[in-house]
């Protein structure tokens, strides 16, 4: 496993805190479109599906959207079925997951706690 | 051992054991260098030109053949423009991947778009529909499974709520306009990933997701649940057959399935990528009802005939639906457990009700359908003939074969209201496109000859001529107007809640807000259950009399008269005819209307007083109806 970019990280990170700010502070609803669908398309699917390493960027991004997308579906359900449709819970559960993808990532991991590279790995995909 | 062509692409051995063919006739280097680049401008002078063009279309002149009908020639030309230079591409190698991406995107926002741009309000009467029922789980945030089957498979408009609330749209209907580009775009990259699974040829591949968008013309790509779910069910099939496919062969002429060409995962790498496709079932378990059905068939069929190492996901895909289908679709299950199961194993009844009840309609209308028809089986045709070439050349594709062909067994389980020939034509398209695109391609040491080329681009012609007329060929009856849509507006806003609707068709824009607020009714259920075979005034009476308190409304409009015209459903006019005598008679009077709809009231205070011409529309103000009076 080699120490891979992160510039999908970072996205995944900036979109989270950038829908969780407009939708808890609410402010910027003109803009709540722009942020909402990419965070939904794209974050909670993504942060999981790059775990996988699997063996090209298409292949993660298309498991990450797919991913994504049943993932809000399973969730939203279930919160309609717990009598809990608040959006904000809602929200809340799915960057809940999305945080939990992104701190189960070993390369991040790596930058926050031990502050040093990953050591070059062999090819696991 | 592989061999470098002309263009400097690796090339595998030929069967001889000598070095490949090269793979284009040669060109002038520099026209051959910068060929991607001009196919690139060539795709977006064909975008330019259709942009140009889409807007002068005027869809209140489309006609019983459709869309295809006011299409302007500078549309057309672009279309077939952009077919001719995607094959031509393909000509060249190594394939130019980028630029092919854009022909795809094109192509996808030229056929799939293209109803935005021309129509005034979102199309199709479910979408509106789907709406409501999305909107209702905003407005009241549970869900009940009491008020119909949508209720009980509710994933999809749990999603779609979401959506609407976080981004802060009014009604979830915003989200429906666009929804076939983004779906399509979204089938893009599954479908590639599917057929690069059985071909490391990347014409194939690419070629392979060209006959898919130019052939998938039963537009189940709007803003609804199986939309959602075949983009998930394809997913699924995609990471079974890049990771999980158990033969991983090299063919005599050296092409590789795309996934022979990774190296063995790591054993959590396959615990991953299986909770992976656990999940994506486990959401369009409660989003669907067809789909997980096609998904299992799909992956008991690769378990069956050894085509995968995943053997016991079916097992596991089992338990969730049948989970769901015990505990909380039970409410409809129960009420309708007779109805679902008395066409299980009757496939003769279910072809029939899929296909010739279906051949009814208006004379243009019913060329349309023999277009589908013939499109649909000229396509099977075709993919036969890829089988065969690629038979042929030594490459035995049972799993594509399989997959093409496990839809089929779902005829024998329901005549899912006249669809299941359609819904079994789109689970098995991905496969059927690999084998169409392979009878120009059959192998990776095929020659781009100009002849293949030209063929490629006569095929790729004639079945976007025939998409034009298979998936837009009901236009006139799916698309709304503005007025209408004002005419259904002026209706919540003046129908007390609880107030009977009846409109002439389900061809309404209606229940997109209100969606459980109202009793809804239309006129062929009242004659289909009164045992006519012709809407009568009568009849319509007796129903609206039915609740003996509250108002009753009667909304007619445009599309609600194409709808039961150009399908056949009543003798042309009909409709019309009984409008005239609706605004007639004294019981009705007409709180609104417009030149496209108009809403009549039904007056229960009123025993059969004379007519009174001089009835003006009654409604002028946004406030409820007092239906006391």
């Amino acid at each position: 496993m080699t120490r891979r970019s992160l510039t999908w990280p970072a996205a995944i990170l900036l979109s989270t805190a950038a829908v969780s700010v407009i939708t808890y502070a609410g402010i910027w609803p003109s803009a709540r479109p722009v942020v909402a669908v990419p965070f939904l398309v794209l974050c909670p699917g993504l942060a999981w599906a790059r775990l996988l390493r699997v063996d090209n960027e298409v292949n993660t991004v298309m498991l990450g959207v797919a991913l994504s997308l049943a993932i809000d579906t399973i969730v939203s359900t279930a919160l309609l079925y717990a009598h809990q449709p608040s959006v904000q819970v809602n929200l809340g559960a799915l960057v809940a997951i999305t945080v939990g993808g992104l701190l189960a990532d070993p390369d991040l991991r790596q930058l926050q706690f031990l502050r040093r590279p990953l050591p070059e790995r062999g090819v696991a995909t | 051992m592989r061999t470098e062509d002309r263009t400097g692409a690796s090339l595998p051995a030929a069967p001889g054991g000598g070095p490949a063919r090269p793979a284009a006739l040669p060109l002038l280097p520099t026209l051959e260098s910068a060929w991607p680049a001009l196919c690139a401008v060539v795709a977006g002078l064909c975008l330019w030109l259709w942009a140009g063009a889409i807007g002068d279309v005027n869809p209140r002149q489309i006609n019983d053949i459709g869309l295809a009908s006011v299409l302007p020639g500078r549309v057309l030309f672009a279309l077939i423009l952009l077919s001719v230079s995607f094959c031509v591409l393909l000509h060249r190698r190594p394939l130019n991947i980028p630029v092919a991406a854009l022909h795809l995107g094109i192509l996808i926002f030229m056929l799939y778009g293209m109803t935005s741009f021309i129509e005034e309000v979102p199309r199709f009467a479910v979408s509106w529909r789907h709406a409501g029922v999305a909107d209702y789980l905003v407005q009241h945030g549970r869900v009940d499974p009491k008020i119909d089957a949508y209720f009980n498979w509710p994933g999809f408009f749990a999603l779609a709520a979401l959506f609407t609330k976080l981004t802060g749209y009014k009604n979830p209907i915003s989200l429906a306009a666009d929804a076939p580009i983004y779906f399509n775009l979204l089938y893009l990259g599954a479908v590639a990933m599917i057929i690069r699974s059985a071909t490391s040829d990347a014409r194939v591949v690419w070629l392979g997701c060209w006959i898919f968008f130019i052939s998938n013309w039963v537009g189940q790509d709007y803003f609804s649940p199986q939309a959602l779910s075949y983009f998930i069910h394809l997913v699924i099939l995609g990471l079974l057959l890049t990771w999980f496919r158990r033969e991983r062969y090299r063919s005599a002429d050296g092409d590789v399935a795309e996934s022979a060409l990774l190296p063995s995962g790591t054993g959590w790498q396959r615990v991953g990528l299986l909770a992976v496709a656990i999940i994506l079932f486990a959401s369009i378990v409660p989003s669907h009802q067809l789909t997980p059905f096609a998904t299992v068939g799909s992956v008991i069929a690769l378990v069956v005939f050894r085509r995968t190492t995943a053997r016991g996901l079916y097992v596991l895909m089992l338990v969730l639906l049948v989970t769901w289908l015990s505990f909380a679709a039970v409410d409809y299950l129960s009420g309708h457990i007779a109805r679902l199961t008395s066409d299980v194993g009757n496939v003769s009844g279910n072809t029939t009700a899929n296909v010739s009840e279906r051949l009814t309609g208006s004379p243009d209308h019913l060329f349309v359908i023999r277009i589908r028809l013939v499109m649909t089986a000229g396509l099977w045709g075709l993919a036969l003939l890829g089988v065969t070439r690629r038979l042929g050349r030594g490459h035995r594709d049972l799993t594509f074969a399989l997959l093409a062909m496990a839809p089929f067994p779902l005829l024998g389980l329901q005549g899912y209201g006249g669809e299941m020939l359609l819904r079994v034509y789109l689970f098995s398209l991905p496969f059927v496109a690999f084998f169409v695109a392979s009878l120009f391609y059959p192998s990776l040491t095929s020659r781009s000859s100009w002849t293949t080329t030209g063929l490629a681009s006569l095929v790729s012609i004639a079945l976007l001529g025939s998409f034009l007329f298979a998936r837009y060929g009901n236009e006139k009856v799916n698309q709304f107007t503005g007025q209408e849509l004002q005419v259904v507006d002026r209706l919540y806003k003046i129908a007390p809640k609880g107030a009977l609707l009846v409109a002439g068709s389900v061809n309404v824009p209606w229940r997109s807000q209100g969606y459980n607020d109202y009793r809804y009714l239309t006129l062929t259920k009242v004659a289909a259950d009164e045992g006519q075979s012709l809407p009568r005034l009568a009849d319509l009476l007796t129903a609206m009399r039915r609740p003996r308190d509250g108002c009753a409304f009667v909304l007619l409009s445009r599309s609600q008269k194409t709808y039961t015209d150009l399908l056949g459903i009543w003798p042309p006019g009909t409709l019309s005819r009984l409008e005239q005598q609706i605004f007639s008679s004294p019981l009705f009077s007409r709180v609104y209307s417009s030149d496209d709809a108009a809403i009549f009231r039904l007056d229960k205070s009123v025993k059969g007083a004379p007519d009174d011409p001089s009835k003006p529309d009654v409604a002028r103000s946004n406030s409820p109806v007092d239906c006391r009076r």
